[in-house]
């Protein structure tokens, strides 16, 4: 016995090793941090409120609620005033990679948990078009973004929330570039066809096109409906196997 | 002598621990339906106090939005079903009851969809694919009632969010797991008959 946990002791230090070095942030354990950001609603802009995709008090265009924001050290700190459910305006801003290797982005959170289900946030880039997640920065790489913020339905109408927006980021591992052998590899013309002998003009710039925004609608579904089974046979068939383990080891002889 | 005596008691301890993990996990299931009940009743109180706030508002307070908080009241009269409905679906909620998709309409702006257990936790929906076109549904939100009729009942799979989506007119959609496997889901659409 004294065997097994001396090994397992031996087994959780050796993998701590090198669990640590698996990462490296900078000192103050960040990864990215914001840009300055700008709120497309900042309090006394006399811009009219934007609302979720559909809702029908869109039309009526009153300024009522704002958002503000601002960084606190590397965090960004958003605050919306006269908050009312399917109020939506979103932030512009950066995310730069602050690391000394890539770092792929994989979602947005809010950080307090009592705006987690009022508030709903999602990255978006500067047109308002959503961004393929897992992304990937590289090191010092900025991305543009959007962060949308929606106040949900079962919020309170006139509400102020100050929330913390964090992005869900993780470092790759270190990139090391590879060695490089004294043996110079042949240089390989591109091929280009007979027809065609140099590469396709590009394609004339388009004029007076006007880019529409489109209306950001969060994803907020899980992709499952939320399970709402349980398995009594599985329950039952373990109990009932353990109970027999259980009865043969009591009347082993 | 003695060694083989000591032997035989410690393999006798494992069978009764066994035996005792088992009765456990035999009565888990159980243990679930009597917490949601317990629940229910809290929520039940909780939920008539918020009604009297309510009234005596002008109905202009929403529910508590942080942690699991009672919503609105359901009542299906063909299976016997009076629940009290908690917000959000997350597994400590519908651990609770049904639990309200925060992401669909209120009761009267949309399509609002509910989802419950069908087994263990209380089983609130153990019997909703016994529901036919035509079963009265209600719903009392803020001392409001939503009456709505079935429409159909249908089996979806896990991933089929159309029947939660809107779908154009004011809806009660109640979802709940089918004994066919982790991949189905049933969904019950109701339209509602009257405001």
């Amino acid at each position: 016995m004294k065997r097994v946990i001396g090994l397992l002791l031996v087994t959780i230090l050796c993998l701590a090793f090198p669990g640590t070095a698996m990462a490296t942030p900078t000192s103050d354990g960040y990864l990215i941090r914001w840009g300055d950001p700008t709120s497309s609603d900042p309090p006394g802009s006399g811009h009219p409120d934007s609302m979720d995709a559909g809702n029908p008090n869109s039309a009526e265009l009153k300024d009522i609620a704002s958002l503000k924001c601002d960084l606190n050290g590397r965090d960004l700190i958003c605050v919306i005033e006269r908050g009312y459910p399917g109020y939506q305006e979103y932030v512009t801003t950066k995310i730069i990679n602050i690391s000394d290797a890539s770092v792929t982005i994989t979602g947005l959170h809010i950080i307090n948990e009592w705006a987690q289900n009022i508030i709903a946030v999602a990255l978006t880039d500067t047109s308002g078009n959503s961004i393929s997640i897992p992304t990937t920065l590289s090191t010092g790489q900025e991305l543009n973004v959007r962060v949308v913020t929606r106040v949900n339905q079962q919020a309170a109408q006139d509400g102020d929330y100050a929330f913390q927006v964090k992005v869900d980021a993780q470092q790759d591992e270190p990139y090391y570039p590879p060695y490089d052998p004294p043996y110079d590899p042949p240089y390989y013309p591109p091929y280009y066809p007979p027809s065609n002998p140099q590469s396709p003009p590009p394609p004339p710039a388009p004029e007076n096109v006007e880019i529409i925004p489109e209306r950001v609608s969060i994803p907020l579904t899980p992709a499952e409906l939320p399970y709402t089974g349980g398995n009594i046979a599985l329950f039952s068939g373990t109990a009932f196997t353990l109970g027999g383990i259980g009865l043969y080891l009591r009347r082993r002889k | 002598m003695v060694r083989v005596r000591t032997r035989r008691n410690r393999w006798k301890n494992t069978g009764m621990f066994f035996m005792v993990i088992a009765v456990i996990i035999l009565l888990y299931p159980f243990l679930t339906d009597i917490n949601a009940w317990i629940s229910q009743d809290e929520y039940q109180d909780q939920l008539e106090q918020q009604s009297g706030w309510a009234d005596a508002t002008g109905g202009l307070i929403m529910p508590n939005s942080g942690g699991i908080a009672p919503w609105a009241q359901l009542e299906i009269p063909d299976l016997g079903i009076k629940l009290v409905v908690v917000e959000g679906t997350s597994q400590e909620a519908l651990a609770a009851g049904p639990g309200w998709y925060t992401q669909t309409a209120l009761p009267g702006q949309g399509n609002t969809a509910i989802a419950g257990h069908r087994t263990m936790y209380g089983g609130p929906f153990r019997n909703i694919h016994e529901l036919t076109v035509g079963s009265a549904i209600t719903l009392t939100y803020h001392n409001q009632v939503y009456c709505y009729k079935v429409e159909q009942v249908d089996s979806i799979g896990s991933d089929d969010w159309t029947m939660i989506n809107s779908c154009g007119y004011n809806a009660l959609t109640l979802t709940t797991c089918t004994p066919e496997g982790q991949d189905k889901r049933i969904a019950v659409r109701a339209k509602m008959i009257e405001e």
